[in-house]
């Protein structure tokens, strides 16, 4: 089977999530939201235009969590209704080749939410913990980070314990980089095990904490950073994409259309 | 060459089986003697004869190894076995974690583990022996063609959590297609509530073959396991599976050659590929075909066995290993362990400020209830004093000659009038 796959999306989803490259199941490349794609199979990373084409699937990440159920005929997102599949992203295979981390590197804080984290970011600046923040996670950002927190996001008071929905989409790229995680405590984990292959926070106090231990004795957590890299080896790219192209080459069209 | 497993109570799992099958098979060699001895609480026998190795077979029994005299120690490791507990067994995960730290040598059963022991413990000794299948228990079978709704199989323990037998029956369940479901527990009488589905269980490897060829399509969808012995045995009568990636799974299972590989937490993505192979006999058939060829290629118990003897004997021929990088790795452990445990505590301290304070309000809140209800209860008996005395003067106005008058001049009028 040889089929062409182009991936579209923005420079920062498609350096942690896209592929490059001749696979045994074919050629996948990455096209720049516009682009008309010449490919026999069209995903895009997020909700980015695709010129005139419909594109056979969008991987959504996190944005189908509790908005608007996003629009397309398959969609696979971390969380929402009516999705043909239900995943967090892949992990671009370079990254399993990314340089180990410098200890002297900082804390990575992804948050698109600022204003909310504001007070997490003074509590650790406050501990003398070096932190870097990024509204979405890149593979550039990811080669600087010591570490990498997605903290939780909460309407309200966070309680010690709780569970948001669904891990983040981005979370297995920094794990395939051995860069040991903080991120939410969730009831979708997508096989990360809490404490065994990341560490999990409900609070800012939580991320606080584990990122203080994390920085004061990197090397005590090896066997997470190990486990992490066990876990991501399930979302490498190259395997993913592998499966979707098989999966859309060979199914009956009636199968592949989501459930009402 | 004498050997010990100590070994915790041997239930029905697929590891204790696997103790079982090598302690029988090496007994069964004339160079081997073989000892289980139960190292979970019950005395350890004393003798000064040295084993010419000591194995471990679980997390529980490692921390015994020193109590029996013996020229090498070894832990049969058949999972990385702190993923088996969920965050609420905190303690249990971070001692099943130390075993890695040991100063031993290791089997493990899969390359996975293997790989990860080479990066935590490059000095260590380790070996990798997989698990074998019993050839004359799972023969391949002949299928017929299929016909009638897809008959799915699902494996595991209800009852455990990382066995994911819940999801997989909700799964068939949402599946377009027609299908008949079976769950086969190694316990099935304390499988709990399962909706649905025919929970079958106890069976010995003929009868778990029969039930195999059955079926025409097994599903695993756990979160954790080391190797994953039932998509093998399954695919060894030529039934292929569709599992997560459980690690392990890629030692055997490969996607669309001998089975379906599904993401964890994807039910839309589960049900589609179930039905996709009620709907599409070919590939049914093609990963059945796949399933048997794999199956001719994995090690037989007799092979298993004899990688396990070599193992063995070349453990007893090493020297034994170095404490010194053993030791460092218990104190990057025991690092661990502490700034974990105090995150814990404190995580748990939050955790019950929190509940405590709840208990407060609702004390409270239920107080002012209390309150209202009294304040309410006095204000009924004011009331009902009220209706008393209406009722008293409703009574007394009836009792009067120029009411009684009145009704019974309305009466005359009404008679007339009618």
């Amino acid at each position: 089977m040889t089929v062409t796959l182009a991936i579209v999306a923005q420079p920062g989803p498609a350096s942690i999530a896209g592929l490059e490259g001749s696979f045994p199941w074919g050629q996948a490349t990455v096209a720049w939201p516009g682009d008309p794609p010449r490919a026999d199979v069209v995903v895009t990373l997020g909700e980015v235009p695709v010129g005139d084409r419909e594109p056979d699937v969008r991987w959504i990440g996190d944005a189908a969590a509790g908005g608007a159920p996003p629009s397309g005929r398959r969609v696979i997102a971390t969380a929402g209704d009516g999705l043909w599949s239900r995943a967090p992203w892949p992990v671009r295979d370079d990254l399993f080749e990314l340089d180990p981390p410098d200890p002297d590197g900082a804390l990575l804080l992804v948050t698109s939410h600022e204003d909310l984290h504001a007070g997490l970011i003074e509590k650790l600046t406050g501990r003398g913990l070096r932190v870097r923040t990024a509204p979405e996670l890149t593979a550039a950002a990811l080669a600087g980070a010591a570490m990498v927190a997605f903290p939780p996001v909460w309407d309200g008071d966070p309680l010690p314990g709780a569970r948001q929905e669904a891990a983040p989409a981005a979370v297995f790229a920094p794990l395939a980089a051995r860069r040991p995680v903080i991120a939410p405590r969730a009831q979708l984990t997508f096989g990360l095990l809490p404490g065994v292959d990341h560490l999990a926070a409900s609070t800012d106090d939580d991320v606080v904490q584990y990122a203080d231990a994390l920085e004061s004795f990197p090397e005590a957590f090896a066997p997470q950073v190990a486990l992490g890299r066990v876990a991501a080896e399930r979302q490498r790219a190259s395997t993913l994409y592998g499966r979707l192209v098989e999966e859309l080459a060979t199914a009956a069209p009636r199968s592949a259309a989501p459930r009402g | 060459m004498r050997i010990c497993f100590l070994v915790p109570e041997l239930g029905r799992s697929g590891g204790a089986e696997t103790i079982r099958s090598y302690a029988r098979l090496l007994e069964a060699r004339a160079s081997f003697e073989v000892e289980l001895i139960r190292a979970d609480g019950e005395p350890i026998p004393e003798g000064d004869d040295p084993y010419d190795v000591a194995i471990a077979t679980w997390w529980g029994t490692a921390g015994h190894l020193w109590r029996v005299p013996a020229r090498r120690r070894a832990v049969l490791l058949q999972s990385i076995e702190s993923r088996f507990y969920e965050e609420r067994h905190f303690f249990e995960r971070l001692a099943a974690e130390e075993v890695l730290s040991l100063p031993v040598a290791f089997v493990t059963v899969a390359g996975w583990m293997r790989d990860l022991l080479a990066e935590l413990r490059p000095d260590a000794p380790c070996e990798m022996v997989r698990r074998g299948i019993d050839k004359s228990a799972f023969p391949p079978r002949q299928r017929a063609p299929r016909e009638g709704p897809l008959r799915v199989l699902v494996e595991g323990q209800p009852s455990m959590w990382f066995k994911g037998v819940h999801e997989a029956v909700a799964c068939v369940g949402a599946m377009r297609e027609p299908a008949e479901l079976t769950v086969v527990a190694g316990d099935p009488a304390d499988a709990g509530e399962v909706d649905g589905a025919r929970v079958v269980g106890g069976l010995d490897p003929g009868g778990m073959a029969d039930l195999y060829a059955e079926s025409d399509v097994l599903v695993k969808l756990s979160r954790v396991e080391s190797l994953g012995l039932a998509p093998i045995e399954a695919a060894h009568v030529g039934t292929p599976a569709v599992v997560t990636p459980y690690t392990g799974h890629e030692e055997h299972v490969v996607h669309g050659r001998n089975g379906l590989v599904v993401g964890f937490d994807d039910a839309p993505g589960t049900v589609r590929a179930l039905d996709r192979l009620a709907r599409d006999a070919s590939l049914l058939g093609t990963l059945s075909e796949g399933a048997l060829e794999t199956a001719r290629e994995w090690p037989s118990a007799e092979d298993a066995a004899d990688s396990f003897a070599d193992a063995l004997r070349a453990i007893a021929e090493r020297p034994a290993p170095d404490a010194e990088p053993a030791l460092q790795d218990l104190a990057r452990a025991r690092l661990r362990r502490l700034e974990l445990t105090r995150e814990y505590v404190r995580q748990s301290e939050a955790a019950l400020e929190r509940a405590e304070g709840e208990r407060d309000w609702l004390r409270r809140a239920l107080q002012e209830a209390r309150d209202h209800v009294e304040e309410l209860g006095a204000a009924m008996r004011g009331l009902e004093g009220i209706v008393a005395q209406k009722d008293r003067l409703i009574e007394d106005i009836r009792s009067e000659r120029a009411y009684r008058a009145a009704v019974a001049v309305r009466r005359a009028l009404l008679r007339r009038g009618g």
